[in-house]
């Protein structure tokens, strides 16, 4: 999408002008040198959604905030933020659900699904986004490729948001062959394709040509584990192939293995480099692309701050301690989820301290809220499964 | 490194993998043996005994190492040494099986061939949840009360406490039964193979955990095998409208909050309240907010980890934006160690523990539908009501919407043994209930299987010294609910109590033995020992016929024989029971009458003993075609033998299902030899008593070998007398009961006999023996013959240290006992001249 009609999407477009000029910077430049710009905009979707979401209203009243007394990036932290949760069993939009431009459902990492109505504006900036992040790491080529995508086979009225990205990403180099690994099974489902998926990368071996593999990282290792079972021990692909994850281990966690053993699994198997595999992270509810770099460490786009809050007081905490994650960005306009509290708990890493070169501070996840096993007899909220 | 625990071999990972797969056949071995009850009470016995003394500190050890401060180790550890207690176990097993021998096959219907018993089955696999150390050591405890081989998956989060507990458990039973049935393997839940591997073997897997673990595990469980899911719960409080502003019942609440952290599956998660408008909402969150204050200082506070202050504080925010839609409050305590939800919307809700709470409405007609989705995990409600009305009509909508468990506000964590654990009895879940049923000739007079198991005869003589009758009357029993008196035919009153739960077990165990000697369903029976006056005699025999299902006449001998005898007449009994004395002064003096009716079928006696003679004139005049004497017992003991239909007079066998018999040398504690006679000593069963071990009964017997017909396995002896019997006189020891058998014999004399010993000089003692004058004439003879029989008493006499004398004379020339009415056997006059 061109920049001109990019821009034209803002859903108020005159008093939204510093949204628009704070897109225009290097996603990775010093975050200091954009502050200003930073804050204007932050109080610039701030009163959209408080003009046009009357929960939101309620909201920031409750807490008795006022908008207009954000002066420096260091008011932030009284920035009221929602629980990302609450998004997942809410439908808060500021937009009618009528102008909608795309629906989405979370794919549900705690059991539910919930519903997202994203206008036009978001639901291309964050691509506009996630596209210059991309960029920036050197994952645009003009080279065909073959895909192999560990994600939901797309259908006629499918709405999930990590498929949507999906698709997206398969703008960043052309491809031969595309190939699922979730299989539409007719009946509103999906089911995982072990054979087919095994096939498909003897085949494009085979072919010879750069593999792609995108989404769920659960499913590639399975099928890494089911080639080596049949006897592979190794299946070297095109030394430009590349993966790039998505969505974490869902409903796999008990067999998720540690970053860097899996990274160094996929090397060995598949003989690609390294910073060739990278993962992302982001959310339905809040979906600006964080890319690993290619020391693999997530850096924030200058489109947003974050502020680690502790576990407890909810009160910011320093650079290196582990703490909930609370990020702001003044550029999602379709609910108000640009202040947002995360279930995931991360470490924040001082800016310029990451050997890729890149600016801004990087984000270290840490572990979920509420995903410690039990270890009494008593149900907590977090486990009881849902009838 | 991790440690397993193979039976009683402690071993390492190098092993594990080769152990485990050759566990399928060891196992196979092991389920020949029979983990009886008493191996755990005994092994129990002696490692709380060893707890107690200090002597295993390792315990505490094994549980600080793994983050238990000192006081919570001991604290588990107290948990675990209540669970082992004797009579907790017994308890135990009652409650959830309903006998306190559940696994050997019982008729309960005696008009029936039928026999019912509760069977291990078999293999036992537990998957334990990590931190909570004393779950994997319970859970197998439990598994051992079922007599199940046990196998643990433990985890490493643990540690080392279970693998120690075990490993000395089965040190302490001296048996070496036990240890066939322990296995503790430490496995981390991604070892898939090898906990696949140990659930193949299993006949139940009981898991302990969340929803998650119980899935995943039970995906691994062969169909067709037991699972027993002790899974997550949720519990809450409940207060009536009436009670909404008693502030005892908030405090209460607060307490049961914050006692366990809400750790426990009974802690309160949510408090509904009768109560619907956000201003009384807020009112009695302020209410609760004031308790907690009070109350929270009084227990140790659990510091949550970082992911769990992430849930608490997830909650707390998404509350807030319910709050900003004028939904809810809340309320925190200042340095964040409590917090209260205050939702306006009814509805039950999880917490997310350590002390945080939600208060949210209820309609009190609405229960069922608010609880209902939660049915399966709902498990206690502390409720506070005012009055029985309110507490019958939410009791009864509590269980229809799923509640397993109410308790008083303030005492949701309070149990009691023998409590059903979220809702069902662990050890039926444990044990499959069998059935079985043969010909009616096979079983006949067999109450239960239990007279047929394997016996060793035992020897507690390294352990325990011998309880004398004085140590008897000094013991002291707290537990003691009914009392009764003996006789006192040996002297002065002595009183024996007995908890109910005792005396049930031996009563129980009396009537099985009037069963085995011949008394049946069928029969009508005329109870005439002895009633009232602290007695045992009618009570005892009263509860054996219930327990047979027998017709019980209850007429006793307290009243004049001419009603008695037309009692009989009137209820047409066929069975009488009754004191020997008594029966034959019953049977003289109402000679006409009884003779008349032709119904006697049975004579059941007990507390003295009746000759041959005797019973023989019973046959002969009133028809009677059995006469026998089921048991043999005693007010201080209760039932100490049993006569099948096989024993002869005097001969008994022991009832091993309530007591060990051992019989000691005359003049040591030493067992007695092959034929020889001594001194028996009666160890009880008991559930609640003092065990009363080793305790000299007085009465002398000797075993009989051969095996008897009846086919039971229980050892057989024979009374020889009372060890009063036996008078120092003479120089020698004199033997009454020998004298009185010599005389019946070969006198055909049925009345009675007593020996009286006086000094009727400066050195020899005077032994005299009185007759009645049924005797008349053959005083002569009889003396000559007794020295002749007895070579003890004629070289006393020949030796001038005593002298013989026989006389007859009329019943009045007796030496009456008080107490009993009883002939005192022997009187020795020597004492009253010390």
């Amino acid at each position: 999408m061109k920049s001109e009609e990019l821009k034209a999407l803002l859903p108020d477009e005159k008093n939204m002008e510093n949204i628009w000029n704070l897109l225009q910077l290097n996603p990775y430049s010093p975050l200091e040198e954009s502050d200003d710009l930073y804050i204007k905009a932050l109080k610039e979707v701030m009163r959209y959604h408080r003009a046009h979401n009357p929960f939101y209203k309620d909201y920031l009243d409750y807490y008795q905030f006022d908008i207009e007394k954000i002066n420096s990036v260091s008011d932030l932290k009284d920035v009221p933020f929602i629980h990302a949760n609450f998004f997942k069993t809410n439908v808060i939009s500021t937009i009618k659900p009528s102008e909608a431009a795309l629906h989405v459902t979370s794919s549900g990492t705690t059991g539910q699904k919930s519903q997202h109505y994203l206008d036009s504006w978001t639901s291309e900036v964050i691509f506009y986004i996630s596209d210059v992040s991309q960029a920036e790491n050197d994952f645009v080529s003009n080279d065909k490729c073959n895909y192999l995508v560990f994600n939901f086979e797309p259908f006629t009225g499918f709405k999930t948001g990590t498929a949507t990205t999906n698709q997206k990403m398969m703008n960043y180099a052309p491809a031969e062959h595309i190939n699922y690994a979730l299989r539409y099974n007719g009946h509103q489902g999906h089911d995982f394709d072990s054979f087919g998926v095994i096939d498909k990368l003897i085949e494009y071996q085979k072919e010879g040509l750069p593999v792609r593999m995108l989404g769920f990282a659960a499913f590639l290792n399975f099928a890494i584990d089911q080639l080596k079972e049949f006897g592979y021990n190794e299946l070297p692909l095109h030394p430009d192939s590349h993966c790039l994850f998505g969505g974490g281990w869902k409903n796999h966690k008990d067999k998720e293995l540690p970053k860097d053993i899996f990274y160094d699994k996929i090397v060995d198997f598949f003989k690609i480099p390294l910073q060739n595999i990278r993962d992302k992270y982001g959310s339905v509810e809040h979906p600006i692309t964080y890319v690993e770099c290619d020391q693999h460490h997530l850096h924030i786009p200058t489109y947003e701050r974050v502020i680690v809050r502790d576990v407890k007081t909810l009160e910011p905490l320093e650079y290196g301690k582990a703490g909930f994650a609370h990020l702001i960005s003044p550029v999602i306009t379709s609910m108000p989820s640009h202040s947002i509290l995360m279930g995931d708990l991360i470490i924040l890493h001082e800016p310029k301290s990451c050997k890729c070169g890149k600016a801004t501070p990087w984000i270290e996840i840490a572990g979920r809220a509420g995903t410690s096993k039990n270890k009494s007899c008593a149900i907590a909220a977090s486990e009881m499964l849902k009838r | 490194m991790r440690t397993h625990l193979y039976q009683s071999e402690i071993i390492t990972d190098s092993e594990l993998t080769e152990r485990i797969d050759n566990l399928s056949q060891v196992v196979t071995d092991s389920l020949k043996y029979n983990l009886k009850t008493s191996i755990l009470l005994a092994a129990c016995e002696k490692l709380l005994e060893s707890i107690n003394n200090n002597q295993e500190l390792h315990f505490n050890e094994a549980l600080e190492k793994i983050g238990h401060t000192r006081e919570q180790a001991k604290q588990i550890i107290d948990s675990v040494c209540n669970a082992i207690q004797r009579d907790n176990i017994l308890r135990r097993l009652y409650s959830d099986l309903g006998s306190y021998r559940p696994f050997d096959f019982d008729k309960s219907d005696y008009s029936q061939p039928i026999f019912e018993a509760w069977k291990p089955l078999g293999v036992q696999v537990h998957i334990v949840p990590g931190n909570a150390a004393s779950v994997s050591v319970l859970s197998l405890l439990e598994g051992l009360m079922a007599g199940n081989i046990n196998i643990v998956k433990n985890t490493s989060r643990n540690g080392q406490f279970a693998v120690l507990f075990m490993k000395r458990l089965i040190e302490c039973d001296t048996t070496g039964i036990l240890k066939h049935f322990i296995y503790i393997f430490e496995l981390s839940s991604g070892e898939t193979e090898l906990i696949r591997k140990i659930i193949q073997l299993a006949d139940v897997v009981c898991i302990w955990g969340g929803e998650e673990a119980v899935k995943s595990i039970s995906q691994m469980v062969p169909s067709g095998v037991r699972i027993v899911e002790w899974g997550h719960k949720i519990s809450f409080a409940y207060v009536t409208e009436s009670m909404l502003d008693n502030d005892e019942v908030w405090n209460n609440i607060a307490e049961d909050i914050c006692r366990r952290n809400q750790q426990a599956c009974t802690s309160p998660q949510c408090v509904l309240v009768e109560a619907s408008s956000p201003e009384r909402l807020d009112e009695l969150g302020i209410k609760l907010d004031n308790a907690l204050k009070n109350v929270a200082e009084k227990f140790p506070y659990l510091e949550p980890q970082i992911q769990e202050q992430a849930e608490i504080t997830t909650i707390k925010q998404m509350h807030r934006a319910e709050i900003a839609q004028k939904q809810g409050n809340i309320i925190e305590s200042p340095d964040y160690r409590y917090s209260i939800l205050i939702d306006y919307r009814s509805g039950l809700q999880p917490s997310p523990l350590f002390r945080t709470v939600w208060l949210k409405p209820i309609e009190r007609n609405k229960i069922i539908e608010t609880l209902r989705p939660f049915n399966i995990y709902l498990q206690t409600c502390g409720l506070a009501v005012s009055n029985l009305e309110e507490a019958y009509e939410i009791t009864e909508m509590m269980m229809k919407a799923g509640v397993e468990r109410i308790t008083k506000a303030g005492e949701q964590h309070n149990a009691y043994i023998g409590e059903p654990h979220d809702g069902v009895f662990a050890l039926q879940r444990y044990t499959k209930k069998a059935g079985i049923r043969f010909e009616d000739s096979l079983v006949q007079n067999l109450p239960n299987f239990i007279y047929l198991n394997d016996y060793q005869n035992v020897n507690y003589g390294e352990k325990y010294p011998v309880m004398t009758k004085e140590m008897r009357q000094m013991a002291k029993n707290d537990r003691a609910k009914i009392f009764l008196k003996s006789g006192g035919s040996s002297g002065a009153t002595k009183i024996s109590g007995y908890s109910w739960e005792d005396w049930d077990l031996q009563t129980d165990a009396m009537g099985e033995c009037f069963y085995m000697g011949g008394v049946s369903p069928e029969d009508k029976c005329a109870i005439l020992f002895s009633a009232g006056n602290m007695y045992g005699g009618f009570i005892t025999t009263q509860k054996a016929l219930e327990r047979i299902n027998a017709t019980s006449i209850t007429i006793s001998s307290n009243i004049d024989t001419k009603t008695i005898a037309e009692t009989i007449l009137l209820t047409q009994t066929n069975v009488i029971l009754g004191m020997p004395s008594f029966l034959r002064k019953l049977f003289r003096e109402e000679y006409e009458t009884l003779k008349k009716f032709k119904g006697f079928e049975k004579l059941f006696y007990g507390g003295e003993l009746m000759t041959a003679e005797q019973q023989q004139w019973f046959k002969d005049e009133f028809g009677f075609k059995t006469i026998h004497s089921p048991v043999y017992a005693s007010n201080d003991a209760l039932i100490n033998g049993y006569a099948c239909r096989h024993c002869s007079n005097g001969e008994f066998h022991v009832p091993t299902k309530v007591m060990d018999m051992e019989i000691v040398k005359m003049d040591s504690d030493e067992p007695v030899d092959a034929n020889e006679a001594g001194r028996i000593l009666i160890t009880k069963k008991s559930i609640l008593d003092p065990v009363l071990r080793r305790y000299e009964i007085g009465d002398l017997g000797k075993w009989i070998t051969e095996p008897c017909l009846c086919g039971h396995k229980t050892p057989k002896f024979k009374l020889m007398g009372r060890h009063g019997d036996l008078v120092r006189c003479g120089a020698k020891f004199i033997n009454y009961r020998e004298i009185y058998e010599h005389i019946t014999k070969a006198y055909n004399y049925t009345d009675d006999i007593q020996m009286v010993i006086s000094t009727s000089g400066t050195e020899a003692d005077h032994i005299k023996i009185k007759l009645l004058t049924t005797a008349a004439g053959k005083e002569e003879s009889i003396k000559e013959s007794l020295l002749n029989l007895m070579k003890d008493l004629k070289y006393s006499v020949d030796n001038r240290h005593a002298s013989l004398e026989i006389e007859t004379t009329d019943i009045s020339g007796f030496e009456i006992a008080k107490a009993s009415g009883k002939v005192r056997p022997i009187v020795d006059l020597r004492l009253n001249n010390l």
